[in-house]
């Protein structure tokens, strides 16, 4: 594929609070700690709107907020990738418990948001943004997916393309069945052209099944192997070491035989 | 910075089948068609309400996912795997699965619920105690979305770039611009999309809670329309660079757009669905009176036709032939935008276009004429809408290629 740069990135997880605040655990000079976690309010929500966010919209909508402060496009101009293996299971939760309850009573607020393209709707409706806009799913892939649905666009369309990957724990229902360690997204600006003061050159290419790359730190690689959206880990750690080796990921299905490699270099 | 919607390069399709209320497979939607038979019956619901539903009948869906497939079992997948083997498509797959390897085939399925259905029975049969569903749920093989595409995957042994879209009910209309992206950044060769839901309790009664819910037969385009009737579906197309028969179909535009305007209301003007349609054309290369037929989104609330009525009146001048399908397979939802793309192949196969089935009554505030009768005329490009809560919009133009 052809060479794509990366123009801002973010972060926002449990003791990964921002891109910059991230970068001393993603390189291994600090001890990377959890610690309580709370994504905050999205500003581009309107007052209801906010109170009655799900935590997975907050998420999505926190760490493009955050993207949105760093990168120097304006991002509702662009058009968008939303990436989410489980979506809002949170939302699932609440109206399959009504269709056990007398009288069906499913909560309109809850069936607004039960499509998977609901944080991208709030984004898209928040900051005005008239730009097409994919919501998918591939499962535990759903990092690298998203993020070649992205690499797509930006080739066909030649434009920049904001990518947002999510990921948020169940209810405990449905948490022992698909468990999700804890909360994390990532999100990034992907430009046809060199652009951006922390500009970045990515290459990505398929090549034959290999193991992903894993963290070194336990913890982390506790969170990158529980969280489809945290796969981006690894990647998001050469970026903060600036390095240029490369980082393989498992394409979905589960039994695919190929895996992308991707590398990035400070451009 | 804009995105250049440059003309594009056709991409073909080779093999399409469809499940729906109107019959097993593509003879038997033609057929329906033409008989004037829509697929919608009447139901009650739990709670002694009336609606009516566009259902696939049971002994058309199969019977349970056995062998190594049956993690994945539940009403959606049974008609993903029944819905496959018709109309030639899973030989058609397999005839290019063997000329580029399974791993330069990709999959892209739209769908809003997967097999939502299954988690939705757990919990109501735990009810009220749903802090434990029983050790029998299959979350991910079922009610997660990418089990679908896994599971079409599966039963293809195909294992290209693959995703589930979900866009609300532009999904399936969605798969078509995701696999054209793929095979134009050179990621596979070919593409299978496809689109599936069922009439999962959860939908029903949440667009019930909406008021979107109809009790009669829905009626797009009508004075009278009061909501919109659930169906179900799951359609396939397997799209390739090359045509391999004359007269084939082809993908020669898409657009996508974003509402930027509500979560479950269209934009008063249609402004999103515009600026979708508008570009399919100039993806397409075509003036709107190239358009033979636009099979419109036409759900039948009052402000979503309202909407797309604004969009289709601002692009073609209210002269087109239209109608909405809507009323023969109710709205399959995630599903819609591949029912009616195949819908739209079936107008182009036998130079008809279908009925707004139901309507009798056109409302008089709308100026986009639909046809109320099958009318017999030649159809060679068509457009098909889809937009979809959050705003999400898509338009695709498929022409008989010369």
């Amino acid at each position: 594929m052809r060479t794509l740069f990366v123009e801002a990135i973010e972060v926002l997880g449990p003791g990964l609070p921002n891109w910059d605040e991230a970068g001393a655990a993603l390189r291994g000079e600090q001890r990377y700690a959890s610690g309580e976690f709370d994504p905050g309010e999205p500003e581009i929500l309107a007052p209801n709107e906010r109170r009655r966010a799900t935590a997975a919209i907050r998420l999505a909508l926190r760490v493009t907020e955050q993207l949105a402060q760093r990168s120097s496009l304006d991002l509702a101009a662009l058009p968008s990738v939303f990436a989410s293996s489980a979506g809002d299971l949170h939302v699932t939760d609440r109206v399959c418990v009504a269709l056990g309850r007398p009288g069906v009573p499913v909560s309109p607020f809850h069936f607004h948001n039960i499509v998977h393209n609901a944080s991208a709707g709030y984004w898209t409706i928040g900051a005005h943004g008239c730009g097409g806009s994919t919501s998918l799913s591939a499962g535990e892939a759903t990092f690298v997916t998203g993020l070649l649905e992205a690499a797509c666009l930006v080739l066909a369309e030649s434009t920049p393309v904001l990518f947002v990957c999510y990921e948020q724990p169940a209810p405990a229902a449905i948490d022992r069945h698909l468990p999700i360690v804890a909360p994390f997204a990532t999100a990034m600006t992907i430009h046809p052209e060199r652009a951006g003061s922390d500009c970045f050159a990515m290459h990505i290419e398929h090549v034959p099944k290999r193991d992903d790359t894993g963290m070194a730190d336990e913890t982390l690689e506790r969170l990158r192997s529980g969280n489809a959206a945290a796969r981006a880990l690894p990647l998001l750690a050469r970026l903060a070491c600036r390095s240029d080796e490369r980082v393989f990921f498992s394409t979905a299905p589960e039994r695919a035989r190929t895996s992308v490699a991707i590398h990035v270099e400070p451009a | 910075m804009t995105p250049t919607s440059a003309p594009m390069v056709p991409l073909y399709v080779n093999a399409y089948t469809l499940t729906s209320a109107l019959g097993a497979g593509n003879d038997a939607a033609l057929a329906s068609l033409r008989a004037g038979r829509g697929g919608l019956r009447e139901v009650e619901l739990r709670t002694g309400r009336k609606t009516w539903l566009g259902l696939v009948d049971d002994e058309v869906i199969g019977a349970p996912l056995q062998g190594e497939l049956a993690q994945f079992d539940c009403r959606a997948h049974r008609m993903l795997g029944s819905a496959v083997e018709r109309d030639g498509f899973a030989a058609a797959v397999a005839d290019a699965r063997a000329r580029y390897g399974a791993e330069r085939v990709g999959c892209f399925v739209g769908t809003i619920a997967s097999g939502l259905a299954h988690l939705e029975a757990c919990y109501v049969r735990q009810a009220p105690c749903t802090d434990d569903l029983g050790s029998d749920v299959r979350v991910r093989h079922t009610a997660h979305l990418f089990s679908a595409t896994e599971y079409v995957m599966r039963v293809l042994g195909i294992d290209g770039p693959s995703a589930t879209i979900s866009t609300a009910c532009s999904s399936s209309a969605k798969v078509f611009a995701c696999a054209y992206r793929h095979i134009a950044a050179g990621l596979c060769d070919a593409a299978v999309v496809a689109g599936i839901d069922c009439a999962n309790e959860g939908f029903i009664y949440g667009f019930h809670s909406l008021g979107l819910l109809s009790a009669q037969p829905c009626r797009p385009w009508d004075r009278q329309r009061d909501g919109i009737n659930i169906g179900e579906a799951a359609g396939f197309a397997l799209l390739e660079r090359v045509p391999h028969k004359r007269g084939a179909i082809a993908l020669t535009g898409f657009g996508e757009s974003s509402d930027a305007y509500h979560m479950t209301a269209p934009h008063p003007e249609g402004e999103g669905a515009r600026v979708a349609i508008e570009q399919a054309l100039r993806r397409a290369g075509l003036v709107p009176g190239d358009i033979d037929y636009v099979n419109l989104h036409g759900s039948g609330t009052p402000s979503n036709d309202r909407s797309e009525d604004a969009a289709i009146a601002a692009v073609f001048g209210g002269a087109c032939a239209c109608s909405s399908t809507k009323g023969w397979t109710g709205h399959t939802q995630g599903a819609a935008g591949i029912t009616e793309a195949v819908l739209s192949f079936l107008s182009m196969r036998a130079n008809l276009v279908p009925a707004t089935l139901n309507t009798t009554d056109p409302d008089p505030e709308l100026r986009t004429r639909v046809a109320l009768e099958n009318e017999a005329r030649p159809v060679r490009r068509v457009l098909s809408n889809s937009f979809g809560f959050g705003g999400n919009n898509c338009a695709l133009v498929f022409e008989v290629a010369q």
